[in-house]
């Protein structure tokens, strides 16, 4: 497999990781009675949650140790009973190194505060990991096999894949356990269809979660949504040649902020009230640190300078590509240092 | 003695809208001239702005103006034999009556006008001024009511110019042959293309009745009209239901922008096919090298198999957008933080003309 291949797969695992975090929230949400979606069905992606303890003082200090939990997925059904885990489009061939995303499971499988409900708690939450079809009977295997890894809340392993048959589907199918909310554990163990189709405005707004994305990918968005949309307000934008450019100067904070507003799952709090004061508190994504890492890329290409030694606002060059994701799987490639495909290898390190 | 000039007078005269084609049919009716029709869609919802405007050697000046009917004069210079030559004509701008967002465009001026300053003019005013363009359906359907209403009148195609999609020669260039078919009927001709996946770019028709010769006319997919009789018949079969499509076509692109809304949500746009487009997976691959035909635009292939998922971005306003096949039938579009109502009338006018004709119908959200 070429490098560029390598990217364009690592661009697929991390748009079905998106897809699956989709679907699965919104099989809870939405009412196949009445075809429409549960306004009472909360989510919310990239959040932090708090291990809770009986004194308030030694929870504050946990909390300002940094001792929390940022699953990919959370659900709210209701105040007593919440949903959490992982999507894991791939494990590494090395097994042991599997142990890291167990114990981050692990981790979910305590009481918890910092719910998106009035008390901050649930009564009580199911932990799920989503992970590809093709790993999901080693990965069940793993479970079974191994005695340290062990859940007092309900666990269960949640398999899912895409496949063609006159429509595109993604499928979602319980591989292991069970889930608590029957309505759904039932049907899940059957195996859901989803057709793609009808996401499609989803996924076209929530193009980035919080794990880092690859870059060629990170760039993409950058440069058609955010530089070509300032390059457009320049009065030579519509006669640019292809050797010519024109100059957008962007500040990395403002950049980084718009992305969050405009292409992650923060957008899902914009339309509920009672979402929008739980967000404020929220980490922000994508990082600081994976727009600084895009904008040097862009750098040492030559696409781009920084304005001044605070590296604080970056002037990108922004020229005509025929194909731009293209070009930016092409730029990566080039690059020595495959680690530097992707930004960190596990968002929760920083 | 010099010849009266007839063309000067008649550009002088302060018309009224609501007469102006009446008169040009009576001017046509004495004497040996064309008129041509460009509709075009404008959403300033006026032509105000169109006076004083140069573009490269062309320029408006604005003679007069009464109501909703216009009168300019172009200004334009070009090369004859080497040699640069000024010249210019005139021609009106009538504001639809019903719709405000509807214009035509039209003169009496020679072919020589038209082809040098006049057509080209309209098209440099991209994206203020949009053309349409009619689909092969809506076409047929035009020459059809056009037919009913003027008494069973008879059609005959004089010379025809269509485009095949598909067709591609060794060096992987499209093939665009332009065919004439002296004396056949406008179903076998409409049968013939459809039948060979392409649309016509012109079509010219001779009308007659009772063995008698009533018009000669040719009619462009851009709506440009052009004919030496029955100006009123035509602009009414033609010309105004093109500014309604004008209208409609404006009205179901416009709001589009995700930043036009609150919550950033998507007003996407689905192209939905009459048959099964995407029943063999490498159509997937035909549509992509199609849209990588499109002009002033990148196109970048997020995932081509087995299901489609391209980014666009047009380097005319930078306008962006999605786009997705997940089913047989349908090409979703999905307009991006700012899109504007050309950018989405070009994007889908590459896809009808260079890939395949669908209908247009609003995304039915269910999240």
């Amino acid at each position: 497999m070429t490098s560029q291949q390598v990217i364009r797969e690592e661009v697929d695992n991390y748009k079905d990781t998106i897809y699956a975090i989709i679907g699965f929230m919104n099989l809870f949400r939405y009412d196949d009675q009445s075809k429409s979606m549960r306004n009472n069905i909360l989510f919310f992606q990239g959040c932090k949650l708090y291990p809770k303890v009986e004194n308030e003082n030694a929870e504050n200090e946990r909390r300002n140790n940094g001792e929390y939990v940022t699953p990919d997925i959370g659900i709210v059904l209701s105040n007593d009973y919440g949903i959490i885990g992982e999507v894991k489009c791939s494990f590494p061939k090395d097994k042991t190194l599997w142990e890291k995303d167990f114990i981050q499971l692990m981790n979910y499988d305590q009481e918890l505060t910092g719910w998106p409900t009035n008390s901050g708690t649930v009564k009580t939450h199911d932990v799920v990991l989503l992970t590809h079809l093709s790993r999901a009977v080693a990965v069940k295997k793993y479970f079974e096999e191994n005695e340290g890894v062990t859940f007092i809340k309900p666990f269960s392993i949640i398999e899912f894949h895409r496949y063609t048959q006159l429509k595109e589907f993604f499928f979602l199918r319980l591989n292991h356990g069970n889930i608590s909310e029957s309505v759904n554990g039932k049907r899940l163990e059957d195996g859901i269809s989803i057709p793609m189709n009808v996401f499609i405005n989803v996924y076209s707004r929530y193009k980035l979660y919080d794990a880092p994305p690859p870059l060629p990918y990170l760039l993409e968005i950058i440069w058609t949504n955010i530089i070509a949309l300032r390059a457009a307000e320049n009065p030579k934008f519509p006669t640019l040649r292809k050797n010519q450019k024109i100059e957008v100067e962007i500040e990395l904070n403002e950049l980084t902020d718009l992305l969050y507003q405009q292409f992650t799952f923060y957008q899902f709090s914009s339309t509920r009230r009672e979402l929008q004061s739980y967000y404020r508190l929220q980490p922000k994504y994508p990082k600081h640190s994976w727009v600084v890492e895009a904008c040097k890329k862009l750098i040492e290409s030559g696409d781009a300078i920084w304005k001044d030694e605070s590296e604080q606002v970056v002037v990108i060059y922004f020229k005509r590509h025929t194909d731009i994701f293209d070009h930016f799987v092409k730029l990566c490639s080039k690059s020595e240092d495959k680690n530097q495909l992707k930004l960190f290898n596990e968002k929760n390190d920083d | 003695m010099d010849a009266f000039d007839y063309l000067s007078v008649f550009y002088a005269k302060q018309h009224s809208a609501d007469r102006i084609i009446q008169n040009v049919d009576a001017l046509l009716a004495s004497e040996e001239l064309d008129v041509r029709f460009i509709p075009f869609g404008c959403e300033r919802k006026n032509v105000d702005w169109l006076d004083g405007i140069v573009i490269k050697d062309r320029k408006t000046k604005l003679q007069w103006k009464n109501e909703r009917l216009h009168c300019y004069e172009l200004q334009y210079k070009y090369k004859e034999r080497g040699q640069a030559r000024n010249s210019k004509g005139q021609f009106f701008i009538i504001q639809d009556d019903q719709y405000a967002d509807s214009f035509v465009v039209f003169t009496i001026e020679s072919g020589d006008f038209y082809r040098r300053a006049l057509f080209p003019f309209i098209q440099s005013i991209y994206p203020i001024a949009i053309m349409t363009f009619i689909t092969h359906k809506k076409l047929r359907r035009l020459l059809d009511n056009f037919v009913v209403s003027n008494n069973q009148s008879e059609l005959l195609i004089t010379r025809a110019s269509q485009r095949l999609r598909f067709q591609e020669n060794h060096k992987g260039r499209r093939v665009m042959p332009v065919v004439s078919w002296p004396s056949m009927s406008v179903e076998e001709a409409f049968h013939w293309v459809y039948d060979h996946n392409g649309w016509f770019e012109s079509i010219s028709i001779e009308v007659s009745k009772n063995c008698r010769v009533l018009s000669n006319f040719t009619f462009t997919r851009q709506g440009v009209l052009r004919t030496n009789a029955l100006v009123g018949e035509l602009f009414d079969s033609f010309i105004k239901p093109i500014c309604k499509i004008i209208h409609e076509n404006i009205e179901f692109f416009s709001h589009r922008s995700r930043l036009d809304r609150m919550d950033l949500s998507t007003r996407p746009i689905v192209i939905e096919f009459d048959e099964d487009q995407f029943s063999e997976i490498s159509e997937n691959q035909r549509l992509i090298q199609s849209m990588r035909r499109m002009k002033t635009s990148s196109i970048s292939v997020l995932h081509g198999n087995p299901y489609v998922h391209l980014t666009i971005l047009d380097y005319i306003d930078g306008s962006a957008f999605d786009l997705w096949v997940l089913d047989q039938q349908k090409i979703v579009l999905v307009p991006q933080l700012k899109v504007s109502v050309a950018a989405i009338k070009r994007l889908v006018n590459h896809v009808f003309d260079d890939y395949a004709e669908g209908n247009l119908i609003n995304y039915e959200e269910v999240a």
